[in-house]
C-alpha cells in the first residue's frame, strides 16, 4: 500500500488515463478496507454490520465500503487505526451548525494531508512557491494535539509559500477584521519585488472578514499581476447573504485588482482533510488522481449514473490513521464527466449543488409531518407552495391577515400577481361564515358525509396530483372518509345515532328526545405542514354543520387548498335524487393566515365556539392562553408518540414472534413513521422462548420486507442525518441491524429504556423485564401501545397501560387504525350542543 | 296493538295501499302513539328489483324515521329490509351487497318492525332479503343478522283478506323452509324440533283450512308455523326446491308456485338418504300419513286441492316447455347456489337436470 500511494502521490495528481487510474485507486482501496477493518474495531462492526468484508474484496470503486461523515461526528474519536501512542493531532471542524467532526491523524497522514494539497494546489496556481496571504488570525496554538479543521488546512496550503503573513486579526469585542496594517505594509514589500502573491483562506472568512468590509470602506490594496486568490469551504454559510461567486469576485477586483480568472474556489471538508477537489476555469471541481466520487441516492444508497444529482461519496488515500478513505457527505453533487473536462486535466469532474436539504418541516408536535422533498411533488401542487416569506412570493401583504381559501375559491397560496383578500373586519367574516353555517346546517348529515365521499374519490384517483401526497397520510383520510369511517365516527360519537344531527330522536336511556345542534364557528388551528390530518378534525367540523375558521400555519402546504378545492366542485346525489354541491360545505369555510404575535390572533380566538389546536406542547399553550369566549370548548390534538410492546407469550415460538414483528414493523412504516399513532421503540419482554435480540433480527426481516412492499420516498436530510447519528451512537454501544440504505433501521440496545424517537422508519428495539413495569414507561402524551400480549395477563397489562395515561391499545400492526374515541376523546360529541325535548 | 308503545319519535310505515286499508292497520294508523307516523307506499311491486327501491330510499332520507314498520307479504318486507340498508348506509356499493354479513351495522338511524301480512316467506325471521338483478334476472340475497327485525307482530287479522290460492301457496313456501331445512348438512339441534312441530302445524293446518274453512284460529296457527319456519330457514338454510326456485326469475316463475311444484319431487331426492327418509316418516306419521312418501304425497294433493299448478310449465306465463340449453343452464346455476352446499344428497347435474324436465 505504501509504495502505491507514494507512486500516485509522486505523479502528476491530473494526467492518468481512467481505466488505469481507477484500477490502481481500486487496489490500494482495497488495501485501505483490509487495513482498517484490521486496525479499527468500530469500523469492523459497522463493515460487519453491512456484511462489507475485505473477505471479499471490491470488484468497483462504488463496491467499496462507506462510512456517512455523520459517523465522524459521533465517534471520530473512536474511528481511528492507530494506537494512542501513534496519534499526533484530532482536527475538529469548526461546528458552526451542529457537532463537530473529529478525525484522529498520526504524523503519516499529517504529511500525507501537506503533500495531497501542494499536489493539487501547484497545478492551478503553479509549481513555484510564492509569498502566500493567509486570511485567517496568526495561529495561537500550533503543534498541539488539538487543532481545529481550518487552522490544519491552512497549514497544508503554506507548505507551498515562500513566505506567509495572516491578514487577519481579532478586534476587540471578537470580531474578526482584516489586519490593515499587515496588508499594507506587505502590498508596499510586494510592489517593490512584483511578484504575485496568492491570498488563502475559507470562502466564508475570505468575503465577510476581507473583502466586503475593505470594499464597503473603499479600502484599496492592489496586488502584483498574477496574483490569485484560493478559497475553500463552500457558499453554505453566504448564501443568507446572497453572496455568489459573481459578488465575491466583484469585491476581490475592486479591493485587490485580483480578477475572476485568478479566483480559485475549491471543495474539501473535515473527514478527508488534504483532499482538495479544486475548480477549473471550465467551472468543474476536479478529483485528483488519488481520489475519486461516486455519487448515490440519498435514501436508497445506490449509485446513480453521472449527471444525476445525489449524496457524495468521496474515496481519497489521504487517510491512514482513520477509516476515512471512503466517506459519503449530506452534500449534494453532480459527476459532470470523467476525463473529459475542457482544461485537459483528467479525472472525475463534478459540481456541488449544496446540501442534502436540512429544512425539516415538522409540525403538529410531530403528528405526521408532511416531509415532502420537492422533487416528489407534482408541478400543479409545486406552484402555490408557500414558503413562509409573502413577500417572496409575490405577495404584498396588505393588513394583518389574509385568506387564502374563501368563500369556495383557493387563492392558490401567493401565486404571482393576485393580492390575497385582507380580513380587516373579522366580525364581518364572522357574520359571513355564520349565515353560511344556517345554510349548511339545512344538509342532512348523510348528505354532508355524501359530499365529502365524492371529493376523496377525487383524492384517490390513481392519476391524480393528490397521489403524490399518499404516503403522507392523504391515502389514510381519502379511504377513512370513502370507506364510512366518518359515519362511523359520528355514530360512535353521538350516542349510537348521527341523526341526532338532523331530528330529534329517542334517547334510549330516558324517556325524552334529543337534538344534537351545531356548535356554530369552529376554529382549527393547523399546525405546521399536516393539513392532511388536520382536515380531519375540519370534515368532523362540517359532519357536525359547523362553519369553520382554518387558520393557517406560516409554511402552509399546497395541499390544503387543492383539497378545500375538491370538495368545492363535489357534487353528491342523495338518495332523494336531489344533487348537493360541496359549495355550500365551503362556503362555510374561511382559511386564513396571519403573522406571529399579531393581534388578529387574540380576535380570531374570540369569534370561536370551538377551538381546535393541532401543534407541539409550546403551539397548543400559546393559543389555549388567548381569550375565548367563556362558552367555548377547546379540543386539543397536542404531540403524541407511541410504541410497540411485545409480551414474552408470543415469544413462545419462531412463527408468533414473527406474526408480532410483522406487525410492528408494519407500524414503524406507515405514514412513514410521522404518525402519532407510529411505533418508535419496541418493548420485547425477557424470559420468552426468543431474546430481545433474537426478536430484533426477525423485526429487521420483517421491515425489509414491508419496505418492498411500501417503499420508503424520499428522506429529509435532517432525518438522514438523525438516522446516521442513532446508527452510530448504536454501533458505539448497542446493535444496528439495517442495510447500508437509510430506508430502514432497526437498532438494539440491551438497556430498559424508552429513547426518544428517531423517525424515518427506524425501530428502537429494547428489552423490558416484565410488561408490568411498561406503565413506568406511559405518560399523557403516550396515544398507542400496539401489544403483541395474547391471553390472561393482557386485560391487566392494558388496563395498567390505560391507567398511566395513553388512548388507545391496539394489536400489533394495526396502530395506525384510527378509531373513535380519538386522543382520549370523541371529538364530535365537543362540536355540538345536545337539546332534550321531554316525550 | 304493541306498536302504540314504539319508542318512537318519527315512524315510517311501508305499506301497500291495500295492506294500509286493513282495518287492523287502519285502527293504529289513526291512533299510533307518542309519536309521528307517516305512511310510505312502497315503489317497488311484487319481488324487488334494486333500483325501484330508490323512491321509498328518498323517502325514508327525507323524513329521517327512527322506526320503519313494514307491513306485507315477503316481497314487501325484504324490500323494505333493504331500503332500510340503503338508508343506513346510502353509499354503501351495490355490488358488494352480496357479499355475506359485508353491509356495516345497522339502527344507527333506525330500528325494524316487521308486520307480516301472509304466512310463507319467514322475512320476519330472516338474516336475509332478497333483490332481484334485472339485468341477470338473478335473485340476489343480502344476508346480514342486523335484518333480522327488533319486533315482529304477528296478527291473523292482516292474513284474512288472503286468498285460498295465496294461503296455500305461501303455506307450501314455510312448509318447504321447514322441510328442507331440517333435513339440511346444516346441522343445528336447537331448531330441529321446531321444523318438525311447524312442519305438522302447516300440514295438518293446510287440510283443516281447505277441509274446514277459512277462520283466525287456523290462519294464527299457520302465521306461528310460518314464523318458527323461517328461524329453521334461517339457521339450516334450505334445499334442492329452493336451489332451484331461486333461479327462475327469468321466467318470472313466483316464488311460491315454484316451490309448490318443486318440494315434493325435492323431497323424494332427498329421500333417498335413509336419514332423510327416517325424519319425513316420522313427520308423515304424526301428520296421521303412512310415512315420508305419503308426506310428499299429500303436499302435492294440497296443492292440486287449491288449484295450484303442479308443473312449472303450467304456471301463468311460462312457456309450457323447457330448452335444453335452458335446463343446463339452470343445472349450473342451482348447483353454484350457496344452499346447493348444504343439500342432504348430493346430486350430479344430469340428476338435477332430470329433476327439473320432470317438474316442467
Amino acid at each position: 500500500m505504501e509504495a502505491m500511494t507514494k507512486s500516485l502521490f509522486e505523479e502528476k495528481p491530473f494526467l492518468q488515463d481512467r481505466a488505469s487510474r481507477e484500477h490502481r485507486l481500486l487496489a490500494e482501496l482495497n488495501l485501505a478496507f483490509d487495513h482498517h477493518v484490521r486496525h479499527c474495531e468500530l469500523f469492523k462492526r459497522i463493515c460487519d454490520s453491512a456484511s462489507w468484508s475485505p473477505d471479499s474484496p471490491a470488484q468497483r470503486l462504488a463496491d467499496l465500503p462507506f462510512l456517512p461523515a455523520q459517523y465522524f461526528k459521533e465517534a471520530g474519536r473512536q474511528l481511528t487505526s492507530v494506537p494512542v501512542d501513534r496519534q499526533y493531532r484530532a482536527l475538529s471542524s469548526s461546528a458552526t451548525s451542529g457537532r463537530a467532526s473529529t478525525v484522529v491523524l498520526d504524523r503519516e497522514t499529517a504529511r500525507r494531508q501537506a503533500r495531497a494539497v501542494a499536489g493539487v494546489i501547484a497545478e492551478f496556481i503553479g509549481p513555484q512557491r510564492r509569498p502566500m496571504l493567509i486570511c485567517d488570525l496568526p495561529p495561537g496554538i500550533q503543534r498541539t494535539a488539538e487543532l481545529s479543521a481550518r487552522a490544519a488546512a491552512m497549514l497544508g496550503f503554506m507548505t507551498l509559500a515562500s513566505s506567509h503573513r495572516h491578514i487577519l486579526k481579532s478586534a476587540e469585542g471578537g470580531q474578526i477584521t482584516a489586519d490593515e496594517d499587515v496588508l499594507e505594509a506587505t502590498r508596499k514589500a510586494l510592489a517593490a519585488e512584483g511578484k504575485p502573491v496568492t491570498i488563502i483562506g475559507f470562502t466564508f472568512l475570505v468575503y465577510t472578514a476581507l473583502l466586503e468590509p475593505l470594499e464597503r470602506a473603499g479600502k484599496q490594496f492592489p496586488l502584483p499581476a498574477g496574483s490569485t486568490i484560493l478559497h475553500i469551504g463552500g457558499w453554505k454559510k453566504l448564501e443568507d447573504r446572497k453572496v455568489d461567486r459573481k459578488r465575491l469576485a466583484a469585491a476581490a477586483k475592486a479591493v485587490f485588482g485580483v480578477s475572476a480568472e485568478h479566483i480559485v474556489d475549491s471543495y474539501g471538508f473535515t473527514e478527508q482533510m488534504g483532499t482538495v477537489y479544486a475548480e477549473c476555469a471550465a467551472g468543474r471541481k476536479h478529483a485528483p488522481a488519488f481520489a475519486d466520487v461516486i455519487v448515490r441516492d440519498p435514501l436508497t444508497m445506490r449509485p446513480v449514473p453521472d449527471g444525476i444529482e445525489g449524496s457524495g461519496q468521496f474515496l481519497s488515500l489521504v487517510p491512514e490513521s482513520y477509516p476515512g478513505f471512503s466517506v459519503i457527505t449530506d452534500d449534494i453533487v453532480r459527476v459532470l464527466g470523467r476525463d473529459s473536462c475542457p482544461c485537459g486535466r483528467s479525472g472525475t469532474t463534478f459540481e456541488v449543488i449544496g446540501r442534502h436539504k436540512s429544512a425539516e418541516v415538522r409540525g403538529c408536535g410531530d403528528i405526521i409531518a408532511e416531509k415532502i422533498t420537492l422533487s416528489a411533488v407534482p408541478a400543479v401542487l409545486q406552484a402555490p407552495r408557500f414558503d413562509g416569506d409573502p413577500t417572496a412570493a409575490g405577495v404584498r401583504r396588505v393588513a394583518p391577515a389574509i385568506s387564502y381559501f374563501s368563500r369556495g375559491e383557493a387563492f392558490r397560496c401567493f401565486d404571482g400577481d393576485r393580492v390575497l383578500p385582507d380580513i380587516r373586519d373579522w366580525g364581518a367574516v364572522e357574520q359571513r361564515l355564520r349565515a353560511a353555517q344556517r345554510e349548511l346546517a339545512k344538509l342532512s348529515v348523510d348528505d354532508i358525509i355524501g359530499v365529502l365521499a365524492e371529493a376523496s374519490n377525487e383524492w384517490l384517483q390513481p392519476q391524480s396530483p393528490f397521489v403524490a401526497f399518499h404516503p403522507h397520510g392523504l391515502l389514510f383520510v381519502a379511504t377513512y372518509v370513502r370507506d364510512g369511517g366518518l359515519q362511523l365516527a359520528a355514530d360512535a360519537s353521538l350516542r349510537g345515532s348521527r341523526s341526532y344531527l338532523d331530528k330529534f330522536r329517542p334517547d334510549p336511556s330516558a324517556g325524552r328526545r334529543l337534538l344534537a345542534v351545531p356548535r356554530g364557528l369552529v376554529v382549527h388551528w393547523l399546525a405546521g405542514n399536516v393539513p392532511t390530518l388536520g382536515f380531519l378534525s375540519v370534515m368532523l367540523s362540517l359532519v357536525g354543520k359547523n362553519a369553520n375558521i382554518l387558520k393557517v400555519p406560516e409554511a402552509v402546504s399546497p395541499l390544503l387548498p387543492e383539497m378545500l378545492l375538491s370538495v368545492a366542485n363535489a357534487r353528491y346525489r342523495s338518495p332523494s335524487g336531489r344533487e348537493i354541491s360541496g359549495r355550500l360545505l365551503t362556503d362555510a369555510i374561511e382559511a386564513v393566515w396571519y403573522p406571529h404575535d399579531s393581534a388578529d390572533a387574540a380576535a380570531l380566538s374570540q369569534v370561536a365556539d370551538v377551538r381546535v389546536v393541532w401543534g407541539g406542547a409550546d403551539a397548543v399553550r400559546a393559543i389555549a392562553g388567548l381569550p375565548r369566549r367563556y362558552d367555548c370548548d377547546d379540543i386539543i390534538f397536542g404531540p403524541k408518540l407511541s410504541l410497540a410492546a411485545v409480551g414474552r407469550e408470543s415469544l413462545a415460538n419462531e412463527s408468533l414472534a414473527r406474526r408480532a414483528a410483522r406487525g410492528i414493523a408494519l407500524d414503524c412504516s406507515v405514514f412513514e413513521q410521522e404518525a402519532c399513532a407510529s411505533a418508535h421503540t419496541v418493548f420485547v419482554e425477557e424470559g420468552g422462548a426468543l431474546s430481545p435480540r433474537a426478536f430484533a433480527d426477525l423485526l429487521s426481516e420483517q421491515m425489509a420486507k414491508t419496505n418492498a412492499r411500501i417503499p420508503r420516498q424520499g428522506i429529509s436530510g435532517q432525518l438522514a442525518g438523525n438516522v446516521k447519528s442513532a446508527r452510530m451512537q448504536h454501533f458505539l454501544d448497542g446493535d444496528v441491524i439495517a442495510p447500508p440504505s437509510l430506508e430502514w433501521s432497526v437498532l438494539f440496545r440491551n438497556r430498559e429504556e424508552r429513547p426518544p424517537p428517531i423517525y424515518g422508519r427506524t425501530a428502537l428495539v429494547r428489552p423490558i423485564g416484565d410488561l408490568n413495569s411498561l406503565p413506568s414507561y406511559i405518560d399523557r402524551d403516550t396515544q398507542v401501545v400496539g401489544l403483541a400480549l395474547a391471553g390472561p395477563r393482557r386485560l391487566a397489562v392494558a388496563e395498567g397501560l390505560a391507567r398511566a395515561g395513553l388512548d388507545r391499545i391496539t394489536e400489533a400492526g394495526s396502530m395506525a387504525d384510527f378509531a373513535v374515541p380519538w386522543d382520549g376523546l370523541f371529538p364530535l360529541d365537543r362540536l355540538v350542543r345536545w337539546v332534550s325535548l321531554a316525550r | 296493538m304493541a306498536l302504540r308503545t314504539l319508542p318512537a319519535a318519527r315512524v315510517a310505515v311501508v305499506a301497500t295501499e291495500r295492506a294500509a286499508r286493513s282495518p287492523a292497520l287502519q285502527r293504529w294508523l289513526e291512533n299510533p302513539g307518542p309519536f309521528e307516523v307517516r305512511h310510505l307506499t312502497p315503489s317497488w311491486s311484487g319481488e324487488p328489483a334494486f333500483d325501484a327501491l330508490s323512491g321509498t330510499v328518498g323517502e325514508l332520507a327525507d323524513y329521517g324515521p327512527d322506526w320503519i314498520v313494514a307491513v306485507g307479504g315477503g316481497s314487501v318486507l325484504d324490500g323494505a329490509k333493504l331500503c332500510w340498508a340503503r338508508y343506513e348506509h346510502p353509499r354503501f356499493p351495490v355490488e358488494r351487497l352480496s357479499r355475506p354479513f359485508a353491509l356495516p351495522r345497522l339502527r344507527a338511524k333506525a330500528r325494524f318492525v316487521a308486520v307480516p301480512t301472509t304466512s310463507g316467506t319467514g322475512s320476519e325471521n330472516s338474516s336475509a332479503a332478497v333483490f332481484v338483478d334485472t339485468q341477470s334476472g338473478h335473485k340476489v340475497p343480502v344476508v346480514t343478522h342486523d335484518f333480522l327485525p327488533d319486533i315482529t307482530v304477528l296478527e291473523p287479522r292482516l292474513t284474512s283478506g288472503l286468498s285460498v290460492r295465496w294461503t296455500v301457496l305461501t303455506a307450501l313456501d314455510a312448509l318447504a323452509h321447514a322441510l328442507e331445512g331440517r333435513v339440511s348438512t346444516l346441522t343445528n339441534p336447537l331448531v330441529d324440533g321446531l321444523a318438525e312441530s311447524s312442519a305438522i302445524d302447516i300440514v295438518t293446518g293446510l287440510t283443516r283450512f281447505l277441509s274446514e274453512g277459512d277462520g283466525l284460529e287456523v290462519r294464527g296457527r299457520l302465521q306461528i308455523a310460518a314464523f318458527h319456519a323461517g328461524q329453521v330457514q334461517n339457521l339450516r338454510l334450505v334445499g334442492v326446491a329452493h336451489a332451484i326456485a331461486h333461479q327462475l326469475g327469468k321466467w318470472h316463475v313466483p316464488h311460491a308456485v315454484a316451490i309448490g311444484v318443486l318440494l315434493p319431487i325435492g323431497m323424494e331426492e332427498a329421500m333417498r338418504a335413509d336419514s332423510v327418509r327416517a325424519v319425513y316418516d316420522r313427520i308423515g306419521r304424526a301428520c296421521g300419513l303412512e310415512d315420508g312418501r305419503a308426506l310428499a304425497g299429500a303436499i302435492a294433493g294440497l296443492r292440486d286441492r287449491a288449484g295450484l299448478p303442479n308443473r312449472l310449465g303450467e304456471a301463468t306465463g311460462v312457456p309450457s316447455s323447457i330448452a335444453d340449453d335452458d335446463v343446463e343452464r339452470l343445472t349450473g346455476m342451482a348447483l353454484s347456489d350457496p344452499i346447493a352446499r348444504f343439500m342432504p344428497v348430493k346430486m350430479q347435474p344430469d340428476e338435477l337436470a332430470g329433476l327439473i324436465r320432470r317438474a316442467w
